[in-house]
């Protein structure tokens, strides 16, 4: 790898960085400037930025290897070793070569970013679950509480519709209050992911040894509408029983029940 | 103006069948105050409701203006409470959350008249005599004076039918003589006609008619 700009360590074992290409980029962080790393939040210098090498290293940054074991306390110790090879054809006799030796897991880039890849993938599909968990519980109470609600006015429902409300004016005024009731539970529900996102950040940034600068969690308005609009609908459809029970009562019964 | 005739209600109760009326026929004049006089459990309230088209009846003719409302969809129903008739229940049944003013508004609302006919309801309000208490939560007001907000809601959208079932049932007897007396200037003055249904024998003598209801059946005076 060569430097793009800059310089290499000059030696001195501490508080030095070099950063590649995209981790440079993505932190907006140039030749001179200080970068806070490791659990204590150690500053270092930018001595200078690799060269466009199109692997990992591009994102990845670099510090001696004393200071860095320093840094996350592991003086002596190595976690992981990259071996580039000359050729190829030698990646699998490597391979087993490194497997006899004891303590030693070695894996190759593909098998890497397989399964990292299958992480992601895993991953989303498990929070989309979740997602999907939470919209059938919060449909459920919606439901639940237009269900009991509707049940407990069923009297007020018989007057109305003998004051002259008719099915539809019933069906609209239960659909309007559970839109009313999905509405408010969207809006909290967005307030609190933001507030809750907040939160999580700066727990992260306090436990997790090195976290990029800059928000990881973003909420945008498209998302924010959208979801808003999501939970708005699955409101609505949730109470589309209770309005249905509403527009339907029968109103001699009930207030037969009164007098 | 109100005629049945040949009216019959039953209702499936368990395994037995219960006759809330039989043949009952009854016609009701313009102008005219007509207490229905019945024990509990005599068919006041389900030959109200019948009447109130509110209930479908077993078998016979409704006719309400003319009109045979019977067999009628549910949405006509809804056309002929609107404009056709005015409700008082025994309890008032108000809708606490609002204010008076806003519970005599409904029917204008649901009939979609609240925007064009805002004076109404204050007008009707101050028709019973409750001019001053419109902004009162149902909560905030007496007995009778919830009453007269029920009857002013039941008369707001100028309906050609009031139909008042026990009114005076949980009023003391001053406040029971009050509504009365207001039934009557109510009936002169719209010229509308009220059947209101009690089994307090002095206040169903302030009627210009009265027609007993016994197990179902009229006792006597049926017709106009």
């Amino acid at each position: 790898m060569s430097l793009q700009r800059g310089s290499w360590f000059s030696g001195s074992g501490s508080g030095e960085a070099i950063l590649g290409y995209n981790a440079a980029a993505t932190l907006a962080l140039n030749v001179g400037d200080r970068l806070p790393v490791g659990p204590t939040h150690r500053p270092v210098a930018i001595h200078g930025v690799f060269d466009r090498s199109g692997t990992q290293d591009d994102g990845m940054i670099f510090l001696p290897l004393p200071f860095a074991q320093e840094l996350f306390d592991r003086q002596g110790k190595l976690t992981g070793v990259g071996v580039r090879l000359k050729s190829l054809d030698r990646v699998q006799a490597f391979l087993e070569k490194m497997f006899n030796l004891p303590s030693v897991q070695a894996i190759t880039m593909t098998q890497f970013r397989s399964t990292v890849v299958e992480f992601v993938a895993t991953s989303r599909i498990l929070l989309m679950l979740s997602a999907l968990v939470a919209s059938f519980i919060g449909a459920l109470g919606v439901l639940n509480a237009m269900t009991m609600s509707v049940a407990e006015r069923l009297r007020e429902f018989g007057l109305m519709k003998a004051v002259g409300a008719s099915p539809s004016d019933l069906f609209g005024l239960t659909l309007l209050e559970t839109g009313c009731l999905g509405l408010l539970g969207a809006l909290l529900g967005t307030l609190m992911t933001a507030v809750g996102g907040w939160g999580l950040e700066a727990l992260l940034r306090q436990v997790v040894p090195f976290v990029p600068p800059g928000r990881l969690i973003v909420i945008d308005t498209v998302s924010a509408v959208g979801s808003i609009l999501a939970a708005l609908l699955l409101a609505m459809a949730a109470g589309l029983y209770p309005a249905a029970r509403a527009a339907l009562v029968r109103p001699a019964p009930i207030l037969r029940q009164v007098a | 103006m109100a005629e049945i005739s040949g009216l019959w209600k039953s209702y499936s109760l368990s395994a037995e069948t219960v006759e809330a009326l039989r043949s009952v026929d009854l016609v009701l004049q313009p102008g005219e105050m007509v207490a229905l006089v019945g024990s509990s459990g005599s068919g006041k309230t389900t030959l109200l409701s019948l009447l109130g088209c509110l209930d479908r009846p077993t078998r016979g003719v409704i006719r309400v203006q003319g009109l045979e409302v019977q067999d009628l969809r549910e949405r006509e129903l809804t056309q002929v409470r609107r404009k056709q008739i005015g409700f008082v229940f025994q309890d008032s049944a108000l809708i606490p959350t609002i204010t008076a003013l806003e519970n005599v508004g409904l029917p204008l609302s649901f009939a979609g008249k609240s925007g064009s006919d805002v004076e109404a309801p204050r007008l009707m309000l101050a028709q019973v005599g409750l001019a001053e208490k419109g902004t009162r939560y149902p909560a905030e007001l007496s007995g009778g004076e919830r009453q007269r907000v029920a009857i002013a809601r039941a008369l707001v959208h100028r309906p050609s039918l009031l139909l008042a079932d026990e009114p005076t049932g949980n009023l003391d007897s001053e406040n029971g003589h009050r509504i009365f007396a207001l039934f009557r200037e109510l009936v002169a003055a719209h010229r509308l006609c009220v059947l209101v249904a009690t089994h307090n024998v002095e206040l169903a003598g302030m009627a210009d008619r009265r027609v007993y209801l016994r197990d179902g059946r009229m006792v006597n005076g049926g017709s106009g």
